[in-house]
């Protein structure tokens, strides 16, 4: 193997705006080097990220986030290596961090850590911590246990047995990914700190509810389907699950619409709530109640 | 970084091992070729990465035995290669064969993957017994390889930026884990072309993984399955998958009749059709066929 032991991966589409601080939050505050995929932009933050220092470049025409990322991973040499989306950071002492953990554990396959949520200007406005893990890694991930994707640190040759981004799925290829990954070795190791930050964007919160469910129940059912340990609680599990992401889905893209329709007229938002898939109704009648409960205190 | 990376995945053959090796080594004689060979010992109970380390030059990985998609994935990651091509531990290159495919991939940048023609030897490697490959794939890949493979892993050449956009070997299949790979390939929008320089050995071994008919049907009838689900409400994917169908059961009927003649075997190749009805159904329909034509 070569020299390198980890390396961020980074997929990259016209991101000039917050790459120059992805970019430091690798090399300078970490010196992790990045493999950089730009997958076709055309606003030059591929030159500019071919003048950093740390920095690889690999340049290909658009063919989505997935296939950059699948091609960082087969160009890459590194022993380990993390997903680093071009608008997330890692903290300072995520490299301390992860060579302690490998240290204490040199046959782990895969390192997780916690993750702060930030808006556009940097405030924090959430904290996810470390999936627990138990029983396993992966029914911890099926139940609906978050995963930050620029806070997990994989082996590479772990992708030999578990494949790679799928690209055809939306919305819901990490999740895909880090249970293929589970199923294929329950080797994972809890990084005690929060050392990932992932901005939540106003425009990248994703509008496409329907395409988001699509996605995510797609994937945990054929999670669910997997031959991972007991079946019946696999399938509790995987509704379990499947609740939870209910819930996320609801909250970060249906929600907003309805409460929007709700402020101009009633009748407007039960019609949007009727187009709805089945399974939204009983979150939206309670979310409804409550916020109009609320209204009257 | 090489230009051709050589994928030997090896188990339970490291005596067959020295063929291939050499057969890749010699590869560079010509047009100064940068090639790099990787030995994947996949837990082999042999000697395998003992016979390959003998090599200087080549790099051998070892793991617990974990399959051939496996093994040959393991040997991907690890590869530095711009074109890849895998090649299993019992055939074996032809001189020549890179060099074929370096100039056909210089002449269009466009090209996904290359691939030749490979001659069955028996077991001995020597005696020819007939040809392998050599169907165009350069129009509508898809299609056409949903109607039956078209060779063996050894005698395609693939570019590494292909595997972004497909996916690597599927370890869940146990068989037919290329023709899925090339399926996803050409219908990732891959390009591929036929290259007839491009000759190679294919070998039939008794007891290796293409006898195991059962296995082999299901296999296949799930790659038939999952491919169609890639290109939705085709009509031409449905007459292909037929086709497809069709053909498969016609490459395990010789290993059928092999089951059935042995001893005691009628009961246990009835079993294999009971179990897998739409296997029965096209032997049937054969049946019924040859009936009508006499």
């Amino acid at each position: 193997m070569g020299p390198v032991t980890l390396e961020a991966l980074t997929a990259s589409y016209n991101s000039a705006a917050t790459l120059p601080d992805t970019l430091a939050s690798a090399w300078e505050c970490n010196r992790i080097p990045v493999l950089l995929v730009d997958d076709g932009s055309t606003d030059g933050s591929d030159d500019f990220a071919a003048g950093c220092e740390g920095v690889q470049v690999i340049r290909q025409g658009n063919a989505g986030p997935s296939v950059a990322r699948n091609r960082a991973i087969l160009e890459s040499r590194a022993a380990f290596v993390l997903f680093l989306d071009s608008d997330d950071l890692l903290l300072p002492g995520y490299r301390e961090a992860f060579e302690a953990a490998l240290a204490a554990n040199p046959d782990a396959d895969v390192f997780v850590c916690g993750m702060q949520v930030v808006d556009d200007d940097g405030r924090p406005i959430g904290h996810h911590a470390a999936p627990s893990l138990t029983p396993t890694a992966f029914l911890s991930i099926l139940g609906g246990e978050a995963v930050p994707t620029n806070g997990i640190v994989v082996r590479r040759d772990v992708f030999a047995r578990s494949g790679l981004f799928q690209p055809g799925l939306h919305h819901a290829e990490d999740l895909d990914l880090w249970l293929r990954i589970a199923a294929v070795t329950d080797k994972w190791v809890r990084m005690d700190h929060t050392l990932a930050v992932y901005r939540l964007r106003a425009g990248s919160l994703s509008k496409n509810g329907n395409a988001m469910w699509r996605g995510i129940r797609e994937v945990v059912a054929k999670a669910a389907g997997r031959p991972v340990g007991a079946s019946r609680q696999r399938r509790a599990t995987a509704r379990h699950g499947m609740a939870g992401a209910a819930r996320y889905v609801y909250l970060t893209a249906f929600s907003p619409v309805l409460r929007q329709r709700a402020r101009s007229s009633i009748a407007g938002a039960l019609r949007e709530l009727a187009r709805l898939p089945v399974r939204f109704w009983p979150l939206a009648l309670h979310d409804g109640y409550t916020s109009i409960r609320r209204r009257r205190k | 970084m090489a230009d051709f990376s050589v994928i030997i995945p090896c188990y339970k053959q490291a005596h067959l091992l020295p063929k291939a090796i050499e057969s890749a080594l010699q590869q560079t004689q010509d047009m100064d070729l940068d090639v790099e060979v990787i030995v994947v010992d996949d837990g082999s109970p042999d000697a395998a990465a003992e016979v390959a380390g003998r090599y200087g030059g080549v790099t051998v990985i070892r793991q617990a035995n974990a399959g051939l998609s496996a093994a040959r994935n393991r040997g991907i990651l690890r590869s530095t290669g711009r074109y890849l091509l895998f090649l299993d531990s019992d055939d074996f290159l032809r001189p020549g064969m890179l060099a074929a495919a370096a100039r056909a991939l210089a002449q269009d940048p466009g090209i996904d993957v290359v691939h030749g023609l490979a001659d069955v030897v028996d077991e001995g490697g020597e005696r020819v017994l007939g040809e392998f490959g050599g169907r165009d794939l350069s129009v509508d890949p898809f299609h056409i390889l949903l109607r039956g493979n078209v060779g063996p892993p050894v005698t395609f050449v693939v570019r590494r930026e292909a595997l972004a956009r497909a996916g690597v070997f599927d370890t869940a299949l146990r068989s037919c884990e290329d023709w899925d790979l090339w399926l996803r390939i050409a219908a990732s929008g891959g390009r591929f072309s036929l290259v007839r320089e491009m000759r190679s050995g294919y070998r039939t071994v008794p007891g290796s993984m293409s006898k195991n008919l059962e296995v082999m049907w299901r296999t296949g009838s799930e790659v038939l399955r999952r491919s169609v689900q890639l290109h939705p409400d085709c009509p031409m994917c449905r007459e292909a998958q037929r086709a497809g169908f069709g053909a498969l059961a016609l490459s395990v009927r010789p290993l059928l009749r092999d089951v059935v003649r042995a001893p005691g075997g009628a009961l246990r190749g009835a079993g294999i059709l009971l179990r897998n009805p739409r296997l029965l159904a096209w032997q049937l329909r054969w049946i019924v066929k040859r009936g009508l034509g006499q």
